[in-house]
């Protein structure tokens, strides 16, 4: 941004260019970072003590003959970073078994803390675990140092164990402690999955280091000494490890894009890109969003009118003028209650993600439109017929904080947040807007981390169309025709032994014989019971997979970070066709949720209850949120279903993210692309998929996300 | 205090709907138009561009980074403060001839105080701080404060198009926040501003906008 700006500024120049970028607090970790073949910020292989910038994501690929890493790695917190890989690596098999797999598939999971940022004199320090949670298959830990000398150079060391104790090892200096730490078990991970606690930092410790010089902003020269023998690599025959020795460039052509080549033990040639992704950096800034209509300022004279003249201004020409006029932001006016000095809307923002910025085109129009003596504004914005909230704004604070530095924040501190009003007293107004709407759009399916076909792919077309019977009721479905699959014929998943009903394991049946099908069918109704209290009845075909009802309360107060729910559903197994059908399968389950806003951009979620093969546990959620619509979170549930019962993964988790569809094309939308990388889902924990669920549906209008969004108000 | 409603504006009632700013504009008046009671709304013709400029509420204004040229159209006047809507759709306001907010061009400026430059430009020239406000991709107000020098460059003579003008130009050079920008303003015998050229954020760069 600075560089384009200097460009096109003429005039306008840069004091330093350095100091603009000062403004993030780490700079000189995060400046020239690149990213190991495992995707963690470090050398070639071996870590280094650094981290990326706070929320960046980084995708990597990376690989060598007969190994492939696909890593995400998100600097979760300024000093913590998670990564998560998905790897194949051709003929191999763990260690303590037999034989070999064609194509063996591996999912790992790492965490990085650094203690410390760099100084000029301390070098940042940092500790990590390697694929703790999976197999094991690239399990290690680390500590290790970084410093940072002049532009050009960078030195890290460390100390590992696991796979990067296993070259040049001694015994273990935590011996020291406990005699335990010498000797590292043999992994027994049983369906994989679990936290290998008894495993951290055992056996035999190892020294790795390396050198990071960097000749231009491009380019950097890595080499490195690294402590991972391949030990089960070399025993299969799978790689020649000659030396100890790596060495290897990363060029990065354009911003957020890192491609490298290395030279590994001597005999391998390794390959690496990284893609980057900022949630902080918005493609267009702030976005592209059309002129609102100006702010009309009341001359000071007719500000103290206390009464307006009714006869030559009837209230419903007011309505009537104030809907069509709010029609033009993508403003749905519902209802609207007049008096001598205030106004009270209720209307559906269908085109701004922040309700904060409907807020702010619609405060501007009353001020536009309204009769002098109105003095008071109250806008009670739905979503799906509930009234979320009720925002109550002074119309001469409009006028005086509009356009004035300092008038968003002075604005926030004066508005009253409150739980939306009663019904009664509003006119409804008859509805303008078409009660129906359909649209066709491509869809596709990708399954991944299936042990027998890790990669599938699912496209076709799909049809979606709605009606709203009145704000809020509405019938919904989906029509769905598959195009193309990869997919073999799966056969039919019955439950073995123990294991739970498959409930969600016959996926690909659906996948083969609904090829033409009705994705889903629903009614909704919404409901509010109480100013704070909000309701749901769902009924229908849910979701591919399953029909029935399903109901939900949640109690939710607008200013409350704290969200308790209630959701119980009866639910029964469809027929593999997409079609009317039942199968015999047929279950009562549900959740009692609580959701907390932790007041630093992280969401928690607990939901305790039966999953749809009839287990009892609870999941366990953690979000963090961006304020411009970003999420990305990961979540894990434990049942009564016993990991050996439970299959491959042991109990299911995932992670997943939210992209607000108004970063990527500039121009407002409340559109969204989510999508979940859970691992491989089974029939433990699964829990029934239902649109529209409550706390969704009510936060947009509540206290954090309106102060998320508040920035935009004036947009 | 009215609400202008020029047959150009009225012309683009007829984008409404399609995002189009202007569009925008020029609908929500039309619709509004009549609870004001001070217009009735036109109705909306096709050919707008033909209908001439009014000199009295019109400006003409050129953005060059972002190559947007033309007439610009006063939609609301608060007195003291005027917006009015350039090609294209996007808006500006300018307090007493003082830029202090753009909409519609992305990266706007959200909101200004440029009180003591104005008021250094009445003086004759003196120090000026002032205060933009932009929006971040993070949805975060930001605010930078520059230090601005007000000097006299004397009197020039200023095409406004339809008439040329004797006018005294100042200049003002700002600097903070890692930037530095020069703003230009000719001012009448009575001290208004007759044309500018304003510093609205680092990608727009500059708003010039003259009287007629």
């Amino acid at each position: 941004m600075t560089i384009r700006a200097m460009r096109r500024g003429g005039a306008v120049s840069l004091v330093a260019l350095l100091a603009a970028g000062a403004s993030g607090a780490q700079t000189v970790s995060d400046r020239g970072l690149s990213y190991t073949l495992y995707g963690t910020p470090g050398l070639i292989e071996m870590p280094s003590a650094l981290s990326a910038r706070d929320g960046q994501i980084a995708a990597t690929i990376g690989g060598f003959d007969g190994q492939t890493r696909t890593t995400f790695t998100f600097q979760l917190l300024p000093k913590l970073s998670g990564s998560f890989r998905y790897s194949r690596i051709e003929d191999y098999s763990l260690p303590g078994s037999r034989g070999q797999v064609d194509d063996y598939f591996d999912r790992s999971f790492d965490l990085r803390y650094r203690f410390n940022d760099e100084t000029a004199r301390m070098p940042a320090f940092a500790i990590g675990l390697q694929d703790f949670l999976g197999t094991g298959a690239y399990g290690a830990e680390y500590l290790v140092a970084t410093k940072t000398f002049g532009d050009t150079l960078r030195v890290s060391a460390g100390l590992g164990w696991g796979r990067f104790g296993s070259d040049g090892g001694f015994d273990n200096p935590l011996g020291l402690i406990s005699s335990e730490f010498d000797t590292r078990p043999g992994l027994d991970f049983g369906e994989g999955g679990t936290f290998e606690i008894d495993q951290l930092f055992r056996g035999d410790a190892a020294l790795f280091g390396g050198v990071e010089y960097a000749p231009t902003d491009k380019l950097t020269l890595k080499a490195e000494y690294s402590s991972d023998a391949y030990a089960r690599e070399t025993e299969l025959g799978l790689i020649e490890r000659d030396t100890p020795l790596n060495f290897g460039a990363v060029y990065r052509p354009l911003p957020g894009v890192q491609l490298g080549a290395s030279w590994l033990h001597g005999s391998e040639l390794a390959l690496t890109g990284t893609f980057l992704i900022d949630p902080t950096e918005r493609p267009y800034g702030p976005g592209l969003d059309p002129a609102p209509v100006p702010v009309k300022i009341r001359a000071s004279d007719a500000r103290a009118a206390q009464t307006w003249n009714r006869a030559a201004l009837p209230e419903a020409q007011i309505g009537t003028a104030l809907q069509q006029a709010l029609a033009a932001e993508g403003v749905e006016l519902s209802s609207i209650q007049l008096s001598d000095r205030a106004v009270r809307l209720r209307y559906t923002n269908t085109r701004y993600r922040a309700e904060a910025q409907a807020m702010g085109r619609i405060a501007r129009m009353l001020s536009l439109g309204l009769p002098d003596s109105i003095e008071r504004f109250t806008l009670e914005p739905m979503q799906r017929g509930l009234p979320l909230s009720a925002v109550t704004l002074s119309r001469s604070d409009i006028e005086a904080l509009a356009n004035t530095a300092g008038g968003t924040q002075a604005l926030e501190e004066r508005r009253v947040l409150d739980d939306a009003g009663p019904a009664q007293g509003l006119a409804p107004l008859p509805r303008v807007d078409d009660r129906f709407s359909w649209g066709l759009a491509p869809y596709a399916r990708i399954t991944v981390f299936d042990g027998d076909a890790p990669f599938q792919f699912e496209a076709g077309a799909q049809v979606t169309a709605s009606y709203e019977i009145t704000d809020s009721l509405v019938a919904s479905g989906t029509l769905r025709q598959q195009l193309y699959t990869n997919r073999d014929d799966p056969e039919l998943i019955v439950a073995e032994g123990d294991e739970p009903y498959p409930v969600r394991r016959n996926a690909a049946l659906y996948a083969k014989e609904g090829t033409t099908g009705i994705r889903d069918l629903t009614l909704a109704q919404y409901g509010r019971l109480a100013p704070d209290v909000f309701a749901r009845a769902t009924a229908g075909y849910l979701e591919e997979m399953y029909g029935g009802v399903s109901t939900e309360v949640l109690w939710k107060p607008a200013d409350s970070r704290l969200g308790l729910g209630a959701e119980v559903n009866y639910a029964r197994q469809r027929d593999f066709d997409l079609g009317f059908g039942f199968q015999d399968y047929d279950v009562v389950t549900g959740h009692a949720s609580a959701y907390y806003d932790f007041d630093n951009r992280f969401y928690g979620q607990v939901d305790v209850g039966r999953y749809l093969a009839g287990d009892w546990g609870a999941t366990f959620t953690l979000d963090r949120e961006f304020e411009n619509g970003w999420s990305v979170g990961g979540y894990f549930t434990l049942t009564d279903v016993p990991f050996e019962d439970y299959g491959e993964g042991s109990f299911d988790k995932g992670i997943r993210v939210t992209i607000p569809l108004d970063y990527v094309v500039g121009q407002p939308t409340r559109r969204e692309a989510s999508s979940a990388l859970a691992s491989l889902q089974r029939d433990g924990g699964a829990k029934l998929r239902v649109d529209g669920r409550l706390y969704e549906v009510v936060r947009d209008g509540h206290l954090n996300d309106l102060e998320d969004g508040w920035g935009r108000f004036w947009k | 205090m009215r609400i202008t409603m020029t047959a150009a504006l009225a012309g683009l009632v007829l984008l409404a709907g399609c995002g189009g700013g202007a569009g925008l504009t020029a609908a929500v008046q039309g619709a509004i138009a009549p609870l004001v009671g001070t217009q009735t709304a036109p109705a909306a013709r096709g050919g707008g561009a033909a209908t001439p400029v009014d000199p009295a509420t019109a400006r003409s204004v050129r953005i060059a980074a972002l190559g947007a040229s033309g007439t610009a159209t006063r939609v609301v006047d608060n007195g003291a403060s005027e917006t009015f809507s350039g090609p294209g759709g996007f808006t500006y306001t300018l307090r007493d001839g003082m830029l202090v907010a753009t909409r519609g061009l992305g990266h706007d400026l959200m909101a200004a105080d440029a009180r003591q430059s104005r008021a250094a430009l009445r003086a004759g020239g003196g120090s000026a701080r002032r205060v933009h406000e932009t929006l971040d991709g993070m949805d975060r107000i930001v605010r930078s404060t520059f230090d601005c020098t007000v000097s006299a460059r004397g009197g020039e003579t200023i095409d406004l198009g339809n008439r040329k003008v004797n006018a005294r130009r100042f200049d003002e050079t700002c600097q903070g926040d890692g930037l530095i920008f020069e703003n230009r303003y000719w001012l009448d015998a009575s001290g208004g501003i007759l044309s500018s050229r304003q510093f609205v954020t680092q990608t727009v760069a500059y708003l010039r906008s003259s009287g007629l």
